[in-house]
């Protein structure tokens, strides 16, 4: 007597999870090979639950269903499946069942139509089953371009094949409408209802999606086969020139220019830089060409020491001393003189907003700027009186005082 | 868009979709590709594209005495940097064994090409000497950064482009084609090539025979 289909199922689950490092080896490794240690009895136990197969006395590999599963959860590539092959072959069967569901309605075969509507349902999820990872595998193959294989005559056979099971898949779509299953279904010849409900879920619904993504293979695989096959000559062009230079290190290139065929890619034009220059004529770009300029550094000031008469040159190395001035130090001089001609306290803020206001130093750097110059000994600041807009910070107990300006004038 | 085009063109560069993809899609626009080819007659040059059609590049519209001297240092340009350039492919081709390599838009790992070149020693001299080929080599350098030395190199000669910086993902451009061209031409004119491919044939039928 058989024993439940429970018990079945759940035995193969354990024994899938009890075993599962030796089925990850055997997937790895594609068999396993007896050799008298305690796994023997394990591959034992998975050959009775069917997850492995005898392959000869010795040997045992993995059941073809599980390393499909396998394949397609990590997407591995094997050369020249057969993706859509049975695409055709399920069409038909989901029309068969079709029919078969409507002879059982008419007879009145209440129980058989049952039956028969839920094989109509699996077929209906074989068939898009068969569909989604199909297409799925032949999308991963266009973008790793045929991975597995590593010629280009090979990547054309591997094309050529999978150019096929993308038409079995494009030929599989079509005869679903020449069956006319949908019209069938909508007919109301007989309760189609829970027939239509699976046919639509899980074909209808999915069919544009399928035939869109059937179309961008062929054209890929069209456009790959053909793009593999102009370029196989020039593969094997260069790799005997490739060879040829191995063989030969001190090979140059013949002089070729004064030859009287010239080829499309002697004529190449290699390039040349082009230069502009602005027009400082034109007063539109000024305020433009004004902000490029404060962003440069200064120009180095190179000053040459003249060597007073009767004194040996010491450092013969540095003849020359370079400054370098930036534009805030230009700028605080030319503060200093305007506020030593001003008759009345020149605000530093405002003098800076009104005539360097692109300088790219902020505010209260500039505020601190001008006060340091106070302390500084250049002649410019030297008989400047400075004075101080303070302001205290907002809390009542703050001691802290905010510079808001600073007012500066001759004496 | 018109201006960049231009400006990439006059430059010598190659257009292609991996390159340069908003112009490249331009130049395939029949009106676009127009009015940039009107511009280019008035200056003496043309648009075309190279022999697979993946790319655009400028060329002189007649071969006159001013052109000659352009022709000819375009050549001496190949002339030196076309050898270090195919020994870097066929490196490549080597170590990875695919040869689609060859093809606009082929993806480069960086990281797996030196993860192979490491295993084996052959690979790992004839990295050294196309360093040396590409001036990218010094006494104390890893190989890793003589491969990106290289791989620099290749992307500023406009062969390369750096896809996935992150990964190190480096794609294939259009310029290829040009190499692939200048290599036929080379084989089909330099009889030196063919006394080479003679004794190779010669060898391998003796091989046969053997």
């Amino acid at each position: 007597m058989s024993r439940p289909l429970n018990d079945l199922l759940s035995n193969a689950l354990n024994a899938i999870a009890a075993h599962r490092d030796l089925i990850h080896e055997v997937y790895s490794k594609g068999r396993y090979l007896k050799n008298g240690s305690k796994s023997d009895r394990d591959a034992y136990v998975l050959h009775q639950n069917r997850i492995f197969v005898a392959d000869g006395r010795e040997t045992y590999r993995l059941s073809s269903f599980i390393t499909k599963l396998f394949d397609e959860i990590t997407q591995k590539q094997r050369l020249f499946e057969l993706l859509g092959d049975n695409a055709g072959a399920q069409v038909n069967r989901i029309s068969q069942l079709l029919g078969e569901y409507a002879n059982a309605v008419f007879a009145g075969r209440i129980e058989d139509a049952d039956q028969v509507s839920a094989h109509f349902h699996d077929a209906c999820a074989d068939l898009s089953d068969t569909f989604s990872s199909g297409i799925s595998k032949l999308l991963n193959l266009t973008e790793t371009n045929f991975a597995v294989v590593s010629s280009i005559e090979a990547k054309s056979r591997q094309n050529a094949h999978y150019l096929r099971q993308a038409g079995r898949f494009s030929d599989a779509l079509e005869s679903l409408d020449r069956f006319g299953i949908e019209q069938e279904l909508g007919a109301g010849h007989c309760d189609f209802e829970p027939l239509a409900i699976s046919y639509r879920t899980l074909i209808s619904d999915r069919k544009a999606e399928w035939h869109t993504e059937i179309t961008h293979l062929l054209h890929f695989f069209e456009t790959y086969l053909y793009r593999l096959r102009a370029i196989a000559p020039d593969v094997k062009r260069f790799r005997q020139f490739a060879n040829f230079l191995q063989q030969n290190s001190g090979y140059e290139l013949p002089d070729l220019e004064e030859t009287h065929h010239h080829p499309l890619w002697m004529m190449r034009d290699a390039g040349i830089s082009p230069v502009a220059y602005s027009d400082l004529r034109d007063a539109s770009a000024y305020e433009y060409l004004r902000e490029i300029a404060a962003q440069l550094p200064a120009p180095p000031i190179i000053t040459v020491r003249e060597r007073s008469p009767g004194r040996i040159e010491r450092s013969a190395n540095k003849p020359t001393e370079t400054l370098k001035l930036q534009p805030h130090h230009v700028a605080l001089g030319r503060f200093a003189k305007a506020a030593s001609r001003s008759s009345t306290p020149l605000s530093a803020l405002s003098w800076k907003r009104q005539n360097f206001p692109d300088i790219g130093v902020p505010d209260e750097i500039w505020l601190l700027l001008v006060i340091n110059s106070k302390n500084s000994h250049r002649a410019e600041f030297a008989g400047l009186r400075y004075h101080r807009i303070e302001r205290r910070g907002a809390s009542r107990i703050s001691r802290n005082l905010f510079v808001q300006d600073v007012m500066v004038h001759g004496s | 868009m018109f201006e960049r085009v231009i400006f990439q063109l006059l430059e010598g560069t190659f257009i292609c979709r991996v390159s340069h993809p908003d112009t490249f899609d331009f130049l395939c626009d029949e009106d676009s590709l127009r009015s940039v080819e009107d511009f280019f007659a008035k200056i003496g040059r043309r648009v075309t594209k190279t022999s697979k059609e993946s790319g655009f590049y400028l060329v002189f519209a007649s071969y006159g005495e001013q052109e000659r001297a352009a022709i000819r240092s375009n050549y001496s340009d190949i002339k030196n940097n076309l050898i270090p350039v195919i020994s870097f492919f066929n490196l490549v081709i080597r170590t990875t064994g695919q040869e689609d390599i060859l093809m606009y838009g082929t993806a480069i790992e960086a990281d797996t090409l030196i993860g192979k070149i490491d295993q084996d020693i052959s690979l790992r001299n004839e990295l050294q000497s196309l360093g040396s080929r590409f001036r990218a080599a010094s006494s104390d350098i890893t190989q890793r950064k003589l491969l990106d030395n290289i791989f620099k190199r290749l992307v500023n000669d406009g062969y390369l482009k750096l896809a996935n910086p992150e990964r190190a993902i480096y794609q294939v451009t259009s310029k290829i084609e040009y190499l692939l061209d200048v290599i036929k031409f080379i084989h089909e004119t330099d009889e030196t090539l063919k006394i080479g491919d003679e004794q190779q044939q010669q060898e391998n039928e003796t091989g046969n025979l053997i």
